[in-house]
């Protein structure tokens, strides 16, 4: 037996079917990452509120879904569920389990964004006649997400990963084909080679976004900074 | 009547009582400073006015209507004829110097940008600033943060403009400046109500002098029309001065 096949391997790097999975799973990050997002922000301005209606149910959710593994979530999402009428198909409840789940920690890391901004700021903002949601947009978030990225691009990073346990419910992404292509030929470490390839590739290429983003939520504190928060919105003032 | 009256004003963060009954009244164009010892209220009578910390009791009144802290109506309109210096500058540190000055006029006044450009070359210019727009506030000194943030405030053309040690952190030349400035202001008709712990600013730029002590008025003096300061606000500005 050989130790290892140039043919195999080279056969996997093009195969269709590896590369649809490896699109699967690109697909599950950027969505679970956006919806992840948005959920996580409102999880995260309702911890901060100083209504408990609001601050506890937030906490309970952070606590549930970081205090247990995803891999125990997807199970009780894609099992669970259908035994009170809610049936799911793969692809749903991968989408739903691994958004969820990664609103819970976006939600910590959007906090701590927004806690970073000097309560002095908000006041004076609110002094100026500025309203609650232009503090959140000209002064809080623009602030915040210069906290948020760099944690929020270590966090992409290792949900390009994750989404491989969404494999434990046959959702078919990168890994989950990989495993089914050993039962072909048993072309072990060719295969896992060319899949860690592929996840290489996608982590690469998110480091060079990662950093392209954090050029430019920093933008504003460079030295040759031009103003370019204003300029739109003076315009939208004067046709208003 | 007169422009601006605190009646039995209380005020309290939690459920610690600050301000236990204030009384006073202010004309259209005086100069009235605020002192005292560290906690008594000062800054809070500041923060009640503009309304950013809530009545617990009393109200206030301008010309003669009872200012109306609890609907957004009644704040944006109390806020449009007011501006406010902070004790800590409250600058946005990820805005420019120029965005920090234009924000409020664009965003609430939605005035348009070219005129207030010139505006705040003007403003700048009064505060000893120009050239310093395309700075953030991190890359300034704390005497210039404070005029920017002094800057800031006289973008909004306020009615009363209230500053909170609005020159704590400024050099005598600069203070002599602002304090020209200021006093030119009020002869404008601008109500000016500051906190202060420079004695020699309180004591020649105030057209009144307020003694605050544990949340209530100790003692007020009118330095301009008395000959003899009252006893007790005599005695606090001497301390304070040979503090100083
Ligand atoms: N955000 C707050 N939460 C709770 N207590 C506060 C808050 N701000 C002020 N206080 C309390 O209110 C009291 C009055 O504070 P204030 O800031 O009005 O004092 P001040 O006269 O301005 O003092 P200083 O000269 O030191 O600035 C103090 O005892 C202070 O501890
Ligand atoms: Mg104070």
């Amino acid at each position: 037996m050989q130790i290892w096949n140039w043919h195999g391997f080279f056969m996997y790097l093009g195969s269709g079917f590896i590369f649809r999975g490896a699109l699967v799973t690109l697909m599950l990050t950027v969505f679970a990452t956006c919806a992840g997002f948005v959920l996580g922000t409102v999880v995260a301005v309702m911890k901060r509120s100083r209504h408990k209606g609001l601050s506890l149910p937030a906490r309970f959710y952070i606590w549930l879904f970081r205090g247990t593994p995803l891999l125990v979530q997807l199970i009780i999402i894609y099992t669970g569920l259908p035994k009170f009428g809610i049936r799911l198909d793969v692809t749903t409840a991968a989408l739903i389990g691994l958004s969820l789940n990664e609103a819970a920690y976006l939600a910590e890391i959007i906090r701590a964004g927004l806690d970073a901004v000097s309560p002095g700021q908000i006041a004076a903002a609110r002094a100026l006649g500025l309203e609650e949601g232009q503090i959140a947009r000209y002064i809080t978030f623009p602030q915040a997400l210069r906290i948020i990225v760099p944690p929020l691009g270590n966090s992409v990073n290792g949900l390009l990963k994750t989404t491989s346990i969404t494999s434990v419910i046959s959702m078919e992404e990168l890994l989950r084909r990989a495993q089914l292509l050993v039962q072909e030929h048993f072309m072990v470490l060719e295969l896992f080679t060319v899949t860690a390839i592929y996840y290489l590739a996608m982590t690469s290429a998110w480091d060079m976004i990662q950093r392209r983003l954090e050029n430019y939520v920093n933008r504003p504190y460079q030295r040759t900074a031009t103003p370019v928060l204003l300029e739109p919105e003076a315009n939208i003032a004067v046709t208003s | 009547m007169s422009y601006l009256e605190f009646r039995n004003v209380q005020a309290s963060y939690g459920t610690n009582p600050i301000l236990l009954g204030v009384d006073l009244d202010i004309e259209k164009g005086e100069i009235v400073s605020l002192i005292g010892p560290s906690g008594s209220g000062k800054s809070t009578m500041l923060r009640v006015l503009i309304g950013l910390t809530p009545l617990s009791g009393g109200e206030i009144r301008l010309e003669g209507k009872p200012i109306d802290y609890a609907t957004k109506a009644g704040l944006r309109a109390v806020r449009s004829r007011m501006a406010m210096v902070f004790q800590s500058f409250g600058l946005f540190d990820h805005l420019t110097v120029e965005q920090n000055l234009l924000l409020a006029p664009t965003v609430v006044g939605k005035k348009k940008r070219a005129p207030l450009l010139e505006e705040m070359h003007e403003v700048l210019r009064l505060t000893d600033m120009q050239g310093h727009d395309g700075k953030r506030p991190p890359q300034l000194s704390g005497g210039q943060k404070q005029r920017i943030a002094i800057a800031r405030a006289l973008m909004l053309h306020p009615e009363i403009l209230l500053m909170d040690e609005p020159t704590s952190a400024l050099d005598p030349i600069r203070i002599a400046a602002m304090s020209d400035l200021f006093g030119k202001l009020a002869a404008q008709g601008v109500t000016i109500i500051q906190v202060s712990h420079n004695m020699d600013v309180v004591r020649s730029l105030s057209d009144r002098i307020v003694l605050m002590h544990d949340g209530r008025i100790a003692a007020t003096a009118s330095p301009k029309r008395d000959q003899d300061d009252n006893a007790a606000i005599a005695r606090f500005m001497a301390a304070e001065a040979h503090q100083a």
